[in-house]
């Protein structure tokens, strides 16, 4: 185990506050402001309902993955977070349409909002997890 | 690599937060530039895309359409309102009673909130295969076949594959073909023959669906009525005649419909293009600013190196660097993040500025996107030319005798 000397740290803890936020803000934005369609005229809701909890569900997952990194001092299990949360990244970008399928109709808000703002806060995710892999693997010890 | 190349990049690496800052207004510079672009030109090629398929010369529709208000945007966009006229009152387009008619065919729009896939309502369009001159020549390109009874074609934002069944009240319809994206109406709407129509209303009725009860028929009643005018007549004579000899309908020419939707797109694509020149002017401010505070605040380092030896082309070439690397950077990350956001937001910008929107094809699109790097690039360069011509006024000996 490599125990990480103060100015990494620092930079461990900036990386798990900022992705802590972006999962915040991925499972806040698709729950109350980009969430899914509404209820059907029969009652029931649509597909994209489903896809809209299971995002709601990985924005909390990131958000809980990273801010372990804040109380972390081995490179070994920073980098372990890194890698947890670019894949929850991942599955993040996959969910809507592809994992969980949305409405049909294209013109529907699960698709002109639910889905960008999940696919655009999660490639930020993935981006700032992969670059501190990058930077925590380049590191000089 | 050259001297001059190490310490540019290791003045980059040794300032980050200066570093970002100036790679963020190249991203902002870059993202005006292609969101912008391709905002307009994705309501370019949607007017395009419009006035191709309205095949049209005249559109008949039921005269109470005329006092509402947004008139030709609602005819255009599909949203009739779903006013009917009743077929007797159109007797004379059929029987010759109005002269100069060369083509006719007639349509009905219907909505149905009850397709098992959609809260939103989905428009139906029945048309008469055997007239039909507007709609069969788009469906032909996906699907070659007459359609039959119960069978669909869908537009392009509906998610269903030819061979997928979708249900209206309770009737299995079958997609048998899926059109290419328009950009526009079509795209949302489903093609029908009118017997399916006359079904689905059937079934909707035989149900007790409270809202459908009285609902008209294709059989009786229709939405509009699409002309195109014989050689020897002009659109105007045709259009006036119809105008005076049928009170219960308004004839309107196809092409000046399209003239308030070009309207809207001028002063949208005014706006976009004012943004983009503010954003330009203050970024390249904002960066050549920065630049000549980072020659200031290095002008010791300069000078140093200077004197060891360095000829000022040099140092001009490191700050051209700098600014070349930075631009590049910024400009390559805001021209994915454009792209990125414009793409997946395509469908919200249609339904926010409620104007025909199809995104240029991938060629157009790579083209776009290499045009605005290099143009963003290029500007950081320029923004980057008076650090340059400071440097180049800098007196080594001077400078290193005001620090003593």
């Amino acid at each position: 185990m490599t125990v990480v000397n103060e100015k990494e740290n620092r930079k461990g803890v900036i990386y798990g506050v900022l992705v802590a936020v972006l999962g915040i803000i991925l499972a806040a934005g698709t729950e109350f402001v980009f969430h899914g369609c509404g209820v059907h005229d029969d009652g029931n809701y649509g597909r994209c309902h489903y896809a809209q909890h299971v995002i709601v569900a990985f924005g909390i997952l990131v958000a809980i993955s990273a801010l372990v990194s804040v109380f972390i001092k081995t490179k070994e299990a920073l980098v372990a977070v890194s890698i947890i949360t670019s894949v929850e990244a991942v599955i993040a970008i996959l969910v809507p349409g592809i994992i969980v399928p949305l409405c049909m109709m294209e013109t529907m808000r699960c698709n002109t909002l639910m889905r960008p703002f999940a696919t655009i806060v999660s490639a930020i995710i993935l981006i700032v997890s992969v670059g501190n892999l990058a930077l925590i693997k380049f590191r000089k010890d | 690599m050259s001297a001059d190349g190490f310490i540019t990049l290791k003045q980059l690496y040794r300032k980050p937060v200066r570093t970002l800052g100036l790679i963020l207004l190249g991203v902002i510079l870059s993202l005006s530039i292609i969101g912008g672009t391709l905002i307009i030109s994705g309501l370019r090629s949607g007017l395009d895309s419009l006035e191709d398929r309205l095949g049209a010369d005249i559109m008949v529709v039921p005269v109470e359409l005329r006092s509402k208000a947004g008139f030709n945007t609602d005819i255009l966009q599909g949203n009739k309102g779903y006013y009917y006229v009743e077929r007797d009152y159109l007797n004379s387009l059929y029987n010759g009673g109005i002269k100069g008619i060369g083509q006719i065919s007639e349509q009905y729009y219907f909505a149905t909130a009850s397709a098992d896939c959609c809260t939103a309502p989905m428009h139906l369009i029945s048309y008469d295969p055997k007239t039909d001159f507007t709609i069969k020549p788009w469906i032909e390109v996906s699907y070659k076949d007459e359609l039959k009874d119960c069978e669909i074609v869908i537009g392009y934002d509906i998610n269903l594959e030819p061979g997928d069944v979708l249900y209206f009240f309770g009737v299995p319809c079958t997609v048998a073909a899926r059109m290419e994206q328009t950009g526009t109406y079509l795209d949302t709407a489903v093609y029908t023959t009118q017997s399916t129509i006359e079904a689905l209303i059937k079934n909707a009725i035989d149900n007790n669906l409270p809202a459908y009860t009285g609902t008209t028929a294709p059989s009786t009643h229709v939405s509009s009525v699409l002309i195109n005018v014989a050689d020897g007549y002009s659109i105007d004579e045709v259009l006036q005649a119809i105008n005076e000899n049928i009170d219960e309908v308004y004839a309107v020419k196809s092409k000046s419909l399209i003239t308030n939707v070009a309207e809207g797109l001028t002063s949208v694509s005014g706006i976009i293009s004012t943004l983009i020149i503010v954003i330009w002017i203050l970024s390249i401010s904002v960066m050549a600013v920065a630049f000549v505070m980072i020659v200031n605040e290095r002008k010791k380092e300069f000078a140093i190196i200077r004197v060891t030896g360095a000829s000022e082309k040099m140092m001009q070439k490191m700050i051209k660097k700098e600014a070349f690397i930075v631009s590049a950077v910024g400009s390559i990350l805001g021209a994915v993040l454009g792209i990125s956001v414009v793409s997946l937001f395509s469908e919200s910008i249609e339904n926010y500025l409620d104007l025909p929107f199809l995104l240029p094809s991938p060629a157009n699109l790579l083209g776009i996107f290499i045009l605005a790097i290099a143009a963003a690039t290029i500007s950081g360069s320029i923004a980057a030319s008076f650090a340059v011509y400071r440097i180049s006024r800098l007196d080594p000996a001077l400078i290193l005798q005001e620090d003593n």
